[in-house]
């Protein structure tokens, strides 16, 4: 009896102190809410239509016809003059998430029972949208490979009929000028028969993936998520128990009555932005020595580790001044990262989530940080420095609440 | 005791170190302080009492800029607004702030640089101040290897190393020992000798009687009382403390004790078992208490008549 008196009250105790520590309770009510609702938007996509940029070169009634249906893309047909440059351009600047190059050809070919191609340009830099792109195009394409499929079972069997025929009258008309013609029209048929080629019969159509980035693998685009997503998670963790840390051991009481806490709070920037150069140094070296091929822009990667260093570090304080632990605060800093996570695009396609979804991600400092990644790392670009305003805005909350507390 | 060389030091111009003019301050609608107006001088030392959640702490915490919260009223610390004189102010917070992970080297550094001053010049002053206040520790240890006493004056170095003309201290005496009290108290007082302005929260109220210049007394936020010791006892008008230890005594004889002495309007301060204490205005009250007892039948077993310390003084209140 008494052992359950105990371990009621060991219940109760737990019970208590969630219902009391309200930011425990809310925190763990909300962070699965979070994360459920995010994995709802990610997993069911919207009734999404990618716009498809096409290079049309055979135009024929047929292409038109079948890239016009493509299900779940809405095709437009660009003009001829300088199309695959035009279309990569667009590809690249995000006008098109996609392009189709359809060869002079293609319509001739399948009349002829053989393969035809085409060839798809896609952002390779985009890594969960160029995994999804290599099925979906081919899965919207099948309708009108079945076509194909059936018209060459036809044309098959008028074939067949054909020497069927043919044979029949040789067999009734032995000895004619007439035999000779007929027995050229066999072969001919035959001779379409025999040249069909089993990768026809397989796919009739075939699509070359075509990265824009000739240059650019996936090794390469690698760096440009990894780096900011654990930059995001250990300086969340680390900034925000640190400041909860000053606050335990009373270094804070020390630090606002000695000085202003600005230099408090700059000082703790700049740590963090050693531990982000640290962690850029050591994850870049262990790509180029695993054989990435980075086009490094030494402004770009400046201007990088200070976006990276200085948004992180100054949520990860926002969230340390506003926990009263480091549970709390590590409770936070998952709540933050996860959602940031999931719609950074790396694990699924941005361009397959509703509308709603894709402006939050736009607006969210990880997607800005992988996008920034990829110009200074893979592209050789500096990169904008818009982030500067919104960690202005935290550097004011951060001094605040320090001063308030 | 003789200061190190640095503590010695006097800023040139001349300011009064603190002056309040009708300090308001509440958390949220819970007024903690109200109109709370003082001025401390330099070379003194005042103590602030009161019981717990009178504002004392907030009081300390706000002149020293570590709540920086709106408050009303105007508060100058040698002559200037808070924020710009920090450098004039030591301020020892009662928990103890230290960092716990680092070794007592360490945290006599950071507090050095959080102070303005370079490590090295850091350490110099604190082992000065070290062996002042009787710290010998290996200071590779790290400061949980230390005892109560030894934290508290650890505590109040890290404070010390800028030469603050200005010290405030946050209920510096809790955990500390006869002898470790005595050795602060004699260091504060060395510290006023040379000019500091001294002013610290305190529960050891007849200690402090004895060493401080003046007294603070808050009571629900407002400044009670302020002045010296001895005009707090006029002030109350309590002259003895008489303590008797009664050979029997009832629960009836509590009682009517209580009603006669609640007529004749003698505050009692304690009772337990068969002892009661009373605070008495002149020696003529106690013969009217001892006829009381007379007429109870009530026969004692001891009886005291002496001068009452700030204690018993604050217990009545």
């Amino acid at each position: 009896m008494k052992a359950i008196t105990k371990f009621y009250g060991y219940i109760k105790k737990d019970t208590l102190l969630l219902v009391r520590r309200k930011k425990y309770l809310y925190l763990s009510i909300a962070l699965p809410l979070i994360i459920a609702f995010l994995f709802l938007l990610i997993l069911n996509p919207s009734q999404y239509e990618l716009k498809v940029g096409v290079c049309d070169f055979d135009n024929t009634e047929q292409t038109r016809m079948a890239f016009t249906n493509m299900n779940g893309f809405e095709a437009v047909f660009l003009d001829q003059e300088n199309c695959i440059d035009n279309l990569k351009e667009a590809v690249k600047k995000q006008k098109y998430p996609l392009g189709i190059s359809i060869g002079k050809g293609f319509t001739a070919a399948l009349e002829n029972l053989t393969q035809s191609h085409i060839t798809i340009y896609y952002d390779n830099t985009d890594l969960a949208f160029a995994n999804l792109m290599a099925w979906k195009i081919d899965q919207s394409l099948e309708p009108f490979e079945r076509e194909i499929v059936d018209k060459m079972n036809v044309e098959i069997q008028d074939q067949i009929s054909e020497l069927r025929n043919g044979i029949d009258t040789i067999k009734e008309i032995p000895e004619s000028k007439y035999i000779q013609k007929r027995i050229d029209k066999i072969d001919n048929s035959v001779k379409k028969i025999e040249n069909i080629k089993t990768e026809f019969l397989v796919n009739p159509l075939w699509t070359y993936h075509q990265p824009i980035y000739t240059e650019t693998t996936a090794k390469d685009v690698g760096i440009t998520f990894v780096l900011p997503i654990i930059a995001l998670f250990i300086l969340l963790m680390l900034s925000s128990t640190s400041i909860i840390y000053d606050k335990k051991t009373n270094f804070l009481t020390r630090v606002k009555s000695s000085s202003n806490p600005i230099n408090y709070i700059l000082a703790k920037v700049t740590f963090f932005i050693g531990l982000t150069i640290a962690q850029f140094v050591l994850i870049t070296l262990l790509f180029l020595i695993y054989g990435a091929s980075l086009n490094i822009s030494i402004p770009g990667v400046i201007n990088l580790i200070l976006f990276i260093g200085i948004t992180n570090t100054l949520l990860g304080l926002l969230i340390g001044l506003i926990s009263d632990n480091e549970g709390i605060a590590i409770l936070f800093s998952l709540i933050i990262s996860f959602p940031l996570m999931l719609l950074s695009g790396i694990f699924t396609p941005l361009q397959t989530m509703p509308a709603f979804t894709q402006t939050l991600a736009k607006i969210l400092p990880l997607s800005h940080q992988i996008t920034s990644a990829k110009l200074a790392l893979l592209f050789g670009q500096n990169i904008p420095n818009i982030w500067i305003y919104p960690s202005i805005a935290m550097l004011i909350g951060v001094y605040y609440l320090i001063r308030k507390q | 005791m003789k200061l190190p060389k640095f503590l010695t030091k006097k800023p040139k111009k001349k300011h009064t170190p603190l002056k309040t003019q009708e300090v308001k301050f509440s958390y949220g609608k819970q007024a903690v302080l109200q109109d709370i107006s003082l001025e401390i001088k330099e070379a003194s030392i005042t103590a602030i009492i009161g019981k717990s959640g009178c504002g004392k702490s907030t009081f300390l915490k706000l002149i020293s800029g570590i709540i920086s919260k709106s408050h009303k009223g105007k508060i100058k610390i040698f002559g200037k607004n808070k924020t710009w004189n920090k450098n004039k102010l030591g301020f020892v917070p009662q928990e103890l702030s230290m960092i716990p992970d680092l070794s007592i080297k360490d945290n006599i550094n950071l507090a050095g640089l959080n102070l303005g001053i370079s490590e090295r010049t850091a350490m110099t002053k604190a082992k000065e101040l070290l062996e002042l206040l009787k710290l010998n520790e290996d200071l590779d240890k790290k400061p949980d290897e230390l005892s109560g006493g030894q934290k508290v004056r650890l505590n109040i170095i890290l404070s010390l190393l800028h030469n603050p003309q200005f010290l405030i201290l946050d209920e510096p005496f809790v955990g500390l020992d006869f002898q470790n009290r005595k050795l602060l108290w004699h260091f504060l007082e060395s510290m006023k000798k040379k000019g500091k302005a001294i002013v610290l929260t305190s529960h050891l109220l007849s200690e402090t009687e004895e060493h401080v210049d003046r007294i603070i007394i808050l009571k629900n936020g407002k400044v009670f009382f302020t002045g010296k010791p001895e005009k707090l006892k006029e002030k109350l008008k309590i002259k003895y403390i008489f303590e008797v230890k009664f050979a029997y005594l009832s629960k009836e004889n509590l009682q009517q004790i209580k009603d006669n002495c609640y007529i004749k309007r003698i505050p009692i301060l304690d009772h337990y078992d068969k002892y009661i204490m009373f605070a008495l205005e002149s020696e003529n009250t106690r013969d009217q208490l001892t006829r009381l007892f007379k007429k109870l039948n009530l026969s004692y077993e001891e009886l005291s008549l002496r001068e009452p310390n700030l204690d018993e003084i604050f217990l009545k209140e």
